[in-house]
């Protein structure tokens, strides 16, 4: 891990108090994350935040909403400040109001979009090439190709925006950097209707703590919506139980069948 | 708010495109003509091109075009084929030459640069009349559904599971990226409704059949360059298929699965279904993959139920 990345370790664990982001360790710990053979750190397995950010990503209160409540916990924002311009203030508002009926992921199963996917309280697996590497959710059955060949991006011009971005990644020593554009304005950060634009852009940072860890960190821009860019930042923790699996879980398809299941065709 | 415009669009040409037998659909790059039923390359002569893992098997990472695969059946009921407007006989998936694009355009095929030539066998091979060996049971099914699938489908019993965005199931096609980890897994992540298909090659058991997926439970080992996987766990329920056919699949529904290595820039594949309350003996169907082009664009999203008013339009609310 490099002296920067510790930095920002140290960040993380202040500003979430009881759960450590990253314990300071030797920068050698990373080395415990098994290796490809091209010498990367080898992420390939299931994996999963232990947060209650996908009720909301900033410190927040037990809640009766939605159908369990929602859990108390401590959010993943780096000084749990999100720097909202005055009118997206608001409109974040206006969407917690709503939020059992409109939250796009909780609410209507929609893909959940990045960074949500990673800490949605579901399991997702990662797989890895070379080239590429590649994300299964439990949630939705959404995934995503993280491409590692520099391709170009032009031929992004004119197509829609995508739910799961377009991401782009490189390795910076031990860490994957992944660059997230193209993201779609339907998505919302939580339950609590943190929102932001098709002009989101997300860098995400995965660092091997040790062999059964990454640290993952993001860092949010949005010049429509935040008056700076932001962070958060979570530990993922790998599923050790002996051959993990990510099942097929299409949300949407199950809630349609409870809401058509004695409908008759108009 | 152009770009909300224009994703609604996508996900709406996304949608329509589901609900049309996928051998009406194309991709850019994708496409091509009729295909033709020609024998597979020399595989000796080709074994050479075989890329390695350093464990010794083949090293098929990466980007592939899936074709074939789907149940190109002969006589379909006419009135599920009008139902669908399919107004010739089936050739499986990816004959289209030209596809939407961005902004409603059209984007006009052009021949994708690996595509085999000759082409290997897609569609039944097995019965090779590519008449369907129902059972009693399972024709009275699926007259049953060709009579009240459309249109309105009688309720949501009928309704073809694609119009519900329903994962694609185990004869997705299309674009799919190929990861390796060798002993663990190979997994497939498909372009098309976000289909993922996971061979667990560690020797873990099926889980216990009251465990369904629409794609169902796939282990897998190699036999030399031929990975041969099995896979159980199956929804049962009826999806209009790669080709054509609304078969009445039951839980007992199993896949048998043969993808041969021919070389890096070919992998076909035979897949058995054996289902004794549907068929009166086991279906072959073939199919193959090519490597896209990395030339080429990367595959676009395909989302489905994102975009998707189908369910509200059927039933008014």
């Amino acid at each position: 891990m490099t002296a920067a990345a510790l930095a920002m370790s140290s960040a993380l664990t202040f500003a979430q108090g009881p759960r450590p982001a990253a314990p300071a360790r030797p920068a050698a710990a990373g080395a415990a994350m098994p290796r490809t053979p091209e010498g990367k750190p080898d992420f390939s397995g299931v994996w999963q935040a232990l947060t209650t950010a996908a009720w909301d990503i900033q410190n927040h209160n037990s809640d009766l909403a939605g159908y369990l409540g929602v859990p108390p916990g401590k959010g993943i924002v780096d000084g749990n400040e999100i720097p909202y311009k005055p009118d997206a203030l608001a409109q974040k508002k206006k969407n917690y109001e709503k939020r059992d009926t409109e939250d796009p992921a909780f609410a209507k199963c929609y893909l959940p979009g990045i960074p949500r996917a990673n800490y949605m309280p579901y399991p997702f697996e990662i797989v890895q090439n070379p080239s590429q590497v590649g994300f299964r959710y439990e949630f939705a059955r959404a995934t995503r190709v993280v491409d590692l060949t520099g391709h170009s991006r032009e031929w992004l011009e004119g197509w829609p925006d995508f739910y799961m971005g377009d991401s782009r990644g490189k390795w910076e020593g031990d860490t994957l950097v992944v660059d997230v554009r193209k993201l779609s304005e339907r998505t919302w950060f939580d339950h609590a209707g943190n929102w932001h634009t098709e002009n989101l852009h997300v860098v995400e940072r995965y660092t091997p703590i040790d062999r059964d860890h990454i640290q993952y960190e993001a860092t949010i821009e949005d010049p429509d919506v935040f008056t700076r860019p932001w962070k958060i930042g979570f530990p993922l923790y790998r599923i050790i139980d002996r051959q993990p699996e990510v099942f097929e879980w299409d949300c949407r398809f199950d809630q349609d069948t409870r809401k058509y299941k004695d409908a008759t065709p108009k | 708010m152009r770009k909300i415009a224009a994703g609604a669009a996508l996900a709406a040409t996304m949608s329509v495109l589901l609900t049309l037998p996928v051998g009406a659909q194309g991709r850019q790059g994708r496409g091509g003509g009729a295909g033709t039923q020609a024998p597979v390359q020399n595989v000796s002569q080709r074994a050479s091109a075989i890329k390695r893992l350093p464990d010794g098997t083949p090293d098929i990472r990466g980007v592939w075009v899936r074709v074939g695969g789907g149940m190109n059946e002969a006589g379909a009921p006419d009135s599920e084929l009008k139902a669908f407007g399919v107004l010739s006989e089936p050739q499986g998936f990816g004959q289209g030459l030209v596809t939407a694009g961005p902004e409603g355009g059209k984007i006009e095929a052009k021949p994708p640069k690996y595509m085999p030539n000759p082409r290997p066998p897609q569609g039944i091979v097995d019965p090779a009349d590519r008449k369907l060996p129902y059972t009693a049971e399972a024709r009275e099914k699926r007259m049953d559904y060709a009579k009240n699938m459309c249109c309105p489908a009688k309720n949501l019993d009928y309704l073809e599971l694609s119009v519900r965005c329903a994962p694609p199931q185990p004869w997705a096609g299309g674009g799919v990226t190929i990861f390796e980890k060798p002993g663990q897994e190979i997994a497939m992540l498909f372009e098309q409704n976000h289909q993922t298909r996971v061979f667990h090659l560690d020797g873990r058991p099926h889980p216990t059949p009251d465990m369904v997926f629409f794609g169902g439970h796939t282990t897998a080992h190699w036999e030399g360059d031929t990975l041969v996987a099995d896979t159980t766990n199956l929804d049962g329920r009826a999806y209009y298929g790669v080709g054509n056919t609304f078969a009445p699949y039951s839980r007992q529904l199993h896949i048998t699965e043969r993808f041969t290595v021919v070389s890096d820039k070919l992998i076909t594949f035979v897949m058995t279904y054996e289902d004794p309350k549907t068929f009166t003996r086991p279906v072959k169907v073939a199919g193959y993959l090519y490597p896209q082009d990395p030339d080429e664009e990367l595959t676009p999203e395909f989302t489905c139920h994102e975009g998707s008013y189908q369910l509200e339009d059927i039933f008014g609310f």
